[in-house]
């Protein structure tokens, strides 16, 4: 008797669960992996790398792009992506987005509002990359075809990935870090810019790929300097890595420093780690800097004995020197030029000192302009690679 | 007795634990950062220390009662009149906060993964097992708590672990910045959202087989839950900084989110949902029996696991109509909830055993 | 009119499930409240489903407990 019930409840519970409401098939999903969003007009332009299945799993190209672009456009970002259906066979899924590209023009403008979207949809998480299209559109960098890397929303995601644990100057920001940013009174945004080489046009055509100069290439390059959400300009490439060495966020890079002698080595940056301290003294505030790296030779390409230690501390302090100044560089430029804090030296006072905080917050970026900020630098060589003495040197004239 | 069923110590322990987590491992952390800001942890620690002492207060009751559950003492200790309208009311108690728990994973799951599902599948659904549970009975119940514990432990270390890289100790900067009071904002809500909600668990004492270590039993269930809520939230603050834990309607699933391990072990957040519903799950079905349960005593039945269907139709309807919108549901709970909770769950407990004591004193004399 | 139904047919559902072994023990007290609390799930609920405008009762919690968290929110602002 037990069994029969329980057999008649098991079937019925079949026809409960076996249709989830809200089920989506997999071939009813349109897989963004890549985003722009632009300004047109007063509306947002935005545009979605889309990935084609039967391109990417089959064994044998079609000869058809393994990416399409749809774009729509709408007084929001939501209504924008919406529209799209009026292209796309199927409803655009944002799940598995890798890079958002922000439009130069539009970042001018203020991204806040195209970011809200982002926050709050269900669908969206936090773990792609952002990054601000210099001198072009958004849906013109999403147009362009990549070798290596079937899906050029990916390509941008390990090429910001790596290029920041292999180079500094650029800087992987997700979208929770941006919005804390944002949100953050002591700090202004900071995101990593992307150009195109080539004409983008060209680049979407398959056939981009298959020469081996490509000539249509996306490339990533120094860092955008925001006013709370609105961009106001670019750092250069030293400034680009001071403010990464000031952010903690530099994992390895190449630091060239000019030899005792003439002519110059190159350092191979392997740990490096920054502590920020500020303190107010006199009711002024100011900020403490402390690098600490351990570095290798990695290339020499001056007359130098490596085999003395008193060459190994003379290029320690080069070292030193070089890093220093370029803080101080990347520091003094955002202060003349930009006067934001994008630094973060106010959420630093803003933890040590809560109190003077609190009277300093309205005005921190005059502050900033004037803060005296203290850099440390302390590095150490450890290795000097494979071979002693540059063979450089034993080349008889 | 209506019950005949008894649990182990270690069952009641357990049941307290997954109840004390319960709905907090949800909401709790967005509300604790907009109240407490960076010291939302010292507000839990605080929260859940009194909580721990209102444990006393409820073991105190039940130790001066024994063998018989809350509805039924109301009765002896203020009479019959008063003793059914105090009763009657701890019902209403009882029925509200399961309503509202059904509520919050209903929302839970509209908000997160299925916002076409109309609420009240969703509802059904829940209650179709919580109902199966009550019929059951008890032991049922506490058997199914424990087998779910050792899933639930080894998901909490695992979920500490693997975030444990991704936290940023600045986070928690600066400490005390605001003085006590932000502190004791926050301590309200996180005590009123786990520990003192378990007065229901005055109904379920009785049936301990080892009524004599209540006390330890009941402690280190609240004891366990207390530290993963505060672990919990000390995490979400070091790991989504303060700004993203407030905004954030749903802060422990946006942690999930975040466990990333060697680019392999990514997106398991759904894990984490399923946790919840385990606890979630206890909360409803404790509350929910505490008021079946108590109807029964209160009317002299005989069994009270038929009434768990059609009471079920009304936690369904109460649910829906509990409020329009999440809006208004947050506001309720922020503004109003904790003295709700407080009333039943500190206030008259206190009651009771004063008047115990009044008698006892009339009496003498 | 699909949905009203529905509601009926669950509570028929019910009574199927628990009414004929509580008639079988002459249980009466306990098919009285079986039924009050039955009528009362499925008439609310019908009275959901034709849209009647059904009050929350946390209105009730919010204008009881209105005056003590005013006062203790206040102290603690």
């Amino acid at each position: 008797m037990v069994r029969k019930r329980l057999m008649i409840v098991l079937f019925c519970i079949q026809f409960i669960v076996t249709g989830c409401w809200n089920r989506r098939e997999l071939n009813d999903l349109a897989i963004a992996v890549g985003m722009g969003i632009d300004k047109q007009g007063e509306q947002f332009k935005v545009s979605v790398q889309v990935v084609v299945p039967a391109e990417i799993a089959a064994k044998k190209s079609r000869g058809a792009s393994p990416v399409i672009l749809y774009s729509g456009v709408g007084d929001s970002v939501f209504e924008a992506i919406r529209k799209m259906t009026t292209e796309s066979p199927r409803k655009i899924y944002i799940s598995h987005l890798r890079i958002l590209v922000l439009g130069e023009a539009l970042a001018r403008e203020g991204i806040a509002k195209s970011l809200d979207f982002l926050a709050r949809d269900n669908e969206a998480r936090s773990d792609f990359y952002i990054a601000v299209s210099k001198e072009s559109k958004a849906e013109d960098i999403l147009k362009v075809l990549t070798a290596l890397d079937d899906i050029p929303a990916n390509m941008l995601f390990t090429a910001l990935e790596t290029s920041q644990k292999a180079w500094a100057p650029t800087l992987s920001v997700t979208l929770d870090e941006l919005i804390a940013d944002l949100t953050s009174e002591g700090k202004n945004p900071v995101l990593a810019g992307i150009t195109v080489h080539g004409n983008p046009e060209e680049g979407s055509a398959n056939n981009s790929v298959q020469k081996v100069d490509t000539p249509v290439r996306l490339q990533y390059t120094t860092l955008a300097v925001f006013r709370k959400d609105k961009l106001i300009g670019w750092l250069n490439e030293k400034e680009s890595k001071g403010y990464n060495y000031i952010r903690d966020k530099v994992k390895s890079t190449a630091a060239v420093i000019p030899c005792p002698s003439g002519g110059k080595a190159t350092l191979e940056i392997i740990r490096t780690k920054t502590k920020v301290k500020g303190r107010i003294i006199q009711g002024k505030p100011r900020i403490d800097i402390n690098l600490r790296s351990e570095v290798n030779v990695d290339e020499v390409g001056c007359q130098i004995d490596l085999t003395k230690t008193k060459t190994i501390s003379q290029l320690e302090s080069l070292g030193e020197e070089t890093m220093k100044k370029l803080i101080h560089e990347a520091v003094h430029t955002v202060q003349q030029k930009y006067k934001v804090d994008i630094f973060g030296f106010g959420e630093v006072i803003r933890r040590s000192n809560p109190k003077a905080w609190k009277k300093m917050k309205q005005d921190w970026d005059q502050y900033f302009t004037n803060l005296d900020v203290n850099v440390k630098a302390d590095t150490s060589i450890r290795q000097i690679g494979t071979v002693g003495n540059s063979f450089l040197e034993r080349i008889k004239e | 007795m209506l019950e005949n069923g008894k649990i182990s110590l270690r069952q009641f322990a357990i049941l307290v634990t997954l109840f004390t987590v319960g709905d907090a491992i949800l909401v709790l952390p967005s509300v604790m950062a907009s109240q407490a800001k960076e010291d939302a942890w010292i507000a839990a620690i605080v929260g859940e220390g009194f909580g721990l002492l209102v444990i006393f207060l409820f073991t105190a009751v039940a130790r001066l009662n024994p063998g018989m559950t809350l509805v039924e003492y109301n009765k002896k200790i203020l009479g019959t009149t008063l003793g059914t309208l105090l009763s009657l009311l701890f019902l209403v108690y009882f029925l509200t906060c399961a309503a509202a728990n059904i509520r919050e994973i209903g929302d839970f799951m509209a908000t997160q993964s299925m916002p076409e599902t109309p609420n009240q599948a969703i509802y059904i659904m829940f209650l179709f097992v919580v109902v199966m549970g009550i019929r059951r009975g008890l032991e049922v119940i506490a058997r199914a708590g424990e087998m779910f514990f050792p899933g639930f432990i080894l998901f909490v270390i695992l979920f500490i672990l693997f975030l444990l890289p991704q936290i940023h100790p600045e986070n928690i900067q600066p400490v005390l910045a605001e003085g006590m009071k932000p502190i004791l904002k926050g301590a309200m809500a996180s005590s009123t959202y786990s520990s003192v909600q378990l007065v229901a668990f005055l109904m379920i004492i009785p049936y301990v087989n080892q009524p004599k270590h209540i006390l330890k039993s009941f402690m280190s269930g609240t004891f366990l839950g207390s530290i993963f809520l505060i672990l919990l939230i000390l995490l979400t603050i070091l790991v989504l900084g303060v700004d993203g834990t407030a905004n954030n309607t749903y802060p422990s699933y946006a942690l999930a989110k975040k466990i990333n391990i060697g680019k392999f072990l990514e997106r398991i957040e759904a894990i984490l949902a399923l946790m919840w519903f385990v606890t979630i799950f206890f909360k409803i079905t404790i509350f929910f029996y505490s008021f079946i349960l108590g109807l029964s005593q209160l009317l002299n039945l005989k069994e009270y696991k038929v009434l768990a269907l059609p009471s079920a139709m009304l936690l369904m309807v109460f649910t829906i109509v509990l409020a329009p919108n999440t809006t208004f549901y947050h506001n309720v709970i922020t503004w109003y909830w904790p003295f709700f909770d407080g009333t039943f769950n500190v206030l008259f407990p206190l009651l009771l055993l004063s008047v115990y004591g009044l008698r006892k004193m009339v009496f003498k004399q | 009119m699909w949905a009203v139904a529905g509601i009926l047919a669950i509570a028929i559902v019910i009574i199927l499930i628990e009414v004929p072994r509580l008639l079988q023990r002459k249980m009466h007290k306990e098919l009285w409240v079986f039924f009050t609390l039955l009528a009362a799930g499925t008439g609310l609920s019908i009275a959901l489903e034709l849209h009647w405008n059904i009050p929350s009762p946390l209105y009730l919690m919010i204008a009881i407990y209105k005056p003590i968290s005013t006062l203790i929110y206040g102290l603690l602002k």
